[in-house]
């Protein structure tokens, strides 16, 4: 997560519509994580960055091409930089020691003798705070009943839909709907920091769902036909195209059960619970597609929203699916049983399809059925006339 | 407090202290498994034998010693750890979740993690000042004070209102970096028995201890609240592949250049929701550093976890690392009495084995878009990433790096590579040689101990 360019640099980038990049030596480069201007990312090996930062460019051969010459006049190329495996193993062997581990950690670690106050087991939660609010999971539209019929798309979605996509980590910028907010709330934008920061305060976390830039939701469309990039959605049934997150508050508003048609591979990326935690609180019911990242699964169970998998070869696709209609889903849930997939079209005809129930094990049933991972243990809690939590 | 069986717990030999003998409890049900398990399968059966319903124990055991999937079985990770981040919201519904019990009548001082958790706050420092500020790091540090209150006041509140909670306050490093210079005993000692450090992270790269042998799984947040809270975790025996190291690094390459280029082979490889188990002449002689930069990418291989077995490399790191002395020698005593021991493992069989030779790494980057599409550097050209170099005074050239950044903890636990970026620009600089005007640089080391091996070594930024 890199902050806030330089403005002069920032401006260029802009105006001259600049392909920039990012390299770095990092274990992620997805489109658009590192930084909104830096148009892709490399991974690299720490010292290939810093000859990148001499370089300057990606479109530099960094094998091959001059990085500059030396106060002699000599050329000078990354093998001339490189130093000798020799040279780092000694320079290691010499400088790196416990005494420098001791000192960082036998402080940081220490017992901090209880100073003997205590504080209320209740939070005394800040009312304007927009980092840390009291969580909404025990109220409202979230306590109601998942019906899983009649939901409507708020999105069908292509493949490698990463929880990137789903709930952005990087910079907030002010014309989003959570800058936006922020800026409500009287936040100066310099101060709006990142979108992870916020995630426990649900009403700015819950403005990042899909308020990645580079989405491709395809219901919304061009002329051609050709899918637009951008955190969009297409209310139905009137059929108007909105940001994301305008069609969020529409469909809360009017109480509309909500479920979203993806590809293979929905879900990858960092684990984040927010990605799942988002769509929840949108009116999500359901996760139709053909195959989820594995803790991305967890979380959608463990926030109540069913994960289901279309059947080899089925999918969006050969279902010709638009976003115009509205789907129910029939049978009975057990781990990974065959339910049926209701689809209802816009002119009336009615599909049935199987897919497969990806609760994967009693345990997940028993945390979906209770509507996720926090009510279950609410409920099992409060049925236990002993509590058995202390510790 | 976790309750313990009893079965099977006997002294360990030159300690004080007691272990369970997995391999007495699995070679009761078939005379010499124990020997054909691997590393993962071992630790799995010793937490079951130690912390399992005696009335499921045999049949969960059965799965692991016959390779069978069909049945779920319990584990309890020993601890729980979490950034900031998916942390913090953790803590958020924790403390909704008390106001919510207190609402309908219950005792919310009761509601408490029951497995030690650990909170490293880390994720927060956005990079604002960059790295030609000589301040760079005070001023982002209070710049993060600033706009992050709000959470420090709750993260106070925390520390002192939930039982079980460690904080590491901000400004202190990376948690995964943290977790494998400190957090880890690798060998856990509670009231007097020994066992494997287990744990679950609410991060995808938790997995970087388990460079140190230790079985570390990133999970969602709502499922680290759920063993936080005390529930097992359950899982179904997963696929767990060796994958033979052999051969040994080029000259002039770096634990980066082989972990992308694992990357593309594991990837390729498919080995989705495996455990690996890597092995071999090559993985021998791998540093732990070496080690934990390949296992930090797991879930970039699609791997749930990437292991190595405890030797002679993880009691060099540990001493390297500044942990005690008696610290050391139990991960020595218990591994080789346990059967963790890299010798010991020799006899482990695999359903599924793959191979991976070491020398046929050259130097490479990764991108665009995804960390699995590897470019040989040699192939800049080819490839279409490298070209026309713009050079027009006073404007920013085509394809500019406008952020160069020495991040992450893949890369900055490993003293290897972050000597080797110090001498690269140590060598630059002598050069005359500098970045760009319109690259953002950044050095955001992943522990304290970085900054202070690096000063040593005359190389500091």
């Amino acid at each position: 997560m890199s902050g806030a360019l330089a403005p002069s640099i920032q401006h260029e980038i802009i105006e001259r519509d600049l392909y920039a990049t990012a390299v770095l030596s990092g274990n992620r480069n997805f489109d658009g994580r590192i930084h909104p201007y830096a148009k892709q990312a490399f991974l690299a090996s720490p010292p290939l960055v810093v000859a990148y930062a001499i370089a300057g460019t990606i479109r530099f051969d960094i094998e091959k091409d001059v990085l500059g010459l030396d106060p002699a006049g000599n050329e000078v190329r990354l093998a001339d930089l490189w130093p000798s495996d020799e040279e780092i193993d000694a320079v290691v062997a010499a400088s790196v020691k416990p005494e420098q581990f001791r000192k960082v950690y036998t402080p940081m670690f220490a017992r901090v003798v209880d100073d003997g106050s205590s504080v209320s087991p209740l939070y005394d939660w800040r009312a304007t705070s927009t980092y840390i609010r009291r969580p909404p999971y025990w109220e409202g539209a979230l306590a109601g009943e998942r019906t899983l019929s009649g939901m409507r798309p708020l999105a069908v979605l292509g493949d490698n839909i990463t929880t990137d996509h789903l709930s952005p980590s990087n910079a907030i910028m002010l014309d989003s709907a959570a800058g936006e907010y922020l800026a409500r709330m009287g936040l100066p934008e310099e101060d709006f920091n990142s979108y992870a920061t916020h995630r426990g305060d649900h009403l700015t976390a819950q403005r990042a769902t899909f308020a990645n830039p580079t989405l491709k939701n395809e219901m919304v469309r061009d002329d051609h036909g050709k899918v637009i990039a951008g955190s969009l959605a297409r209310i139905e049934p009137s059929g108007e195209v909105t940001r994301m997150w305008e069609a969020i508050e529409h469909y809360m508003e009017r109480k509309q059960p909500l479920i979203v048609i993806a590809g293979a591979d929905y879900g990858q990326g960092s684990s984040r619970d927010w990605a799942a935690k988002g769509v929840r609180l949108a009116g999500v019911e359901a996760i139709v597609a053909e195959g989820f990242e594995r803790i991305h699964r967890t979380n959608l169970v463990g926030m109540g929203v069913l994960p289901l998998e279309f059947k080899t070869g089925v999918n969006r696709i050969t279902l010709g699916l638009d976003g115009t209609e509205t789907f129910d889903v029939v049978g009975e849930r057990t781990p990974r049983a065959d339910l049926t997939l209701v689809i209802h079209r816009r002119n009336g005809e009615r599909v049935e399809v199987a897919v497969t129930c990806r609760l994967d094990t009693a345990e997940e049933m028993a945390i979906y059925e209770a509507g996720g991972v926090l009510q279950r243990f609410a409920q099992d809690f409060l049925e236990s006339s002993a509590p058995k939590v202390a510790a | 407090m976790s309750t313990m069986n009893s079965n099977h717990l006997k002294p360990l030999p030159g300690t004080e202290l007691h272990y369970f003998d997995t391999r007495s409890a699995v070679d009761a049900l078939q005379p010499g498994a124990y020997d054909n398990l691997p590393y993962t399968s071992r630790v799995l059966a010793e937490n079951l034998v130690r912390r399992c319903d005696p009335a499921c124990m045999n049949d969960a055991l059965l799965q692991i010693i016959g390779r069978k999937r069909d049945l779920d079985f319990p584990w309890f990770p020993a601890r729980v750890v979490c950034h900031d981040i998916l942390g913090q919201t953790a803590l958020v519904d924790l403390a909704g979740l008390r106001d919510a019990i207190a609402l309908q009548g219950g005792d919310p001082a009761l509601v408490n993690p029951v497995v030690p958790t650990q909170l490293v706050v880390d994720h927060s420092l956005a990079v604002e000042c960059g790295g030609f500020d000589p301040d760079a790091f005070t001023k982002n540090r209070a710049i993060e004070d600033r706009r992050n209150e709000d959470r420090f006041h709750f993260i106070d509140w925390t520390k002192k209102a939930f039982q079980n909670v460690d904080v590491i306050p901000p400004g202190n490093g990376i948690l995964h970096q943290i977790n494998l210079e400190r957090m880890s005993p690798v060998i856990q000692v509670e009231r007097g028995v020994a066992y494997p450090d287990t744990l679950v992270g609410t991060d995808s790269h938790t997995p970087m201890v388990d460079a140190l042998g230790v079985i570390a799984i990133g999970v969602g947040g709502l499922e680290a609240e759920s063993v936080m809270l005390g529930r097992a975790s359950y899982m179904r025996l997963p696929d767990i592949i060796g994958v033979e190291l052999t051969g040994k690094p080029q000259p002039g390459i770096t634990a980066t250049d082989t972990v992308l280029a694992l990357t593309e082979f594991l990837r390729q490889s498919k080995v989705v929701s495996a455990y690996l188990e890597f092995y071999g002449e090559g993985a021998s002689a791998l540093t732990l550093g070496d080690r934990a930069t390949i296992s930090n990418m797991a879930p970039e291989f699609g791997a749930t976890a990437a292991m190595f077995y405890i030797d002679e490399q993880t009691i060099k790191y540990l001493r390297l690392t500044g942990r005690e002395d008696e610290t050391v020698h139990l991960v020595e005593t218990y591994a080789k009495e346990a059967g963790l021991w890299a010798d010991s493992l020799a006899s482990a069989q695999y359903e599924r084995t793959l191979s991976f030779d070491l020398s046929s790494v050259v130097r490479n980057i990764a991108g665009p878009s995804n960390p699995h599409k590897r470019v040989p550097t040699s192939e800049l050209a080819a490839r279409g990433i490298s070209g026309i170099v713009e050079n027009a005074p006073g404007l920013m050239p085509d394809g500019a790096v406008i952020i160069a950044a020495i991040t992450s903890c893949t890369n900055t636990n490993n003293p290897r590579n972050m000597i080797a970026a110090g001498l690269l620009a140590r060598n630059a600089n002598r050069a005359g040689l500098t970045r760009k005007p319109w690259v953002k640089s950044s050095l955001a080391p992943g522990s304290k101990a970085v900054a202070l091996y690096l000063d040593e070594a005359g190389l500091t930024p």
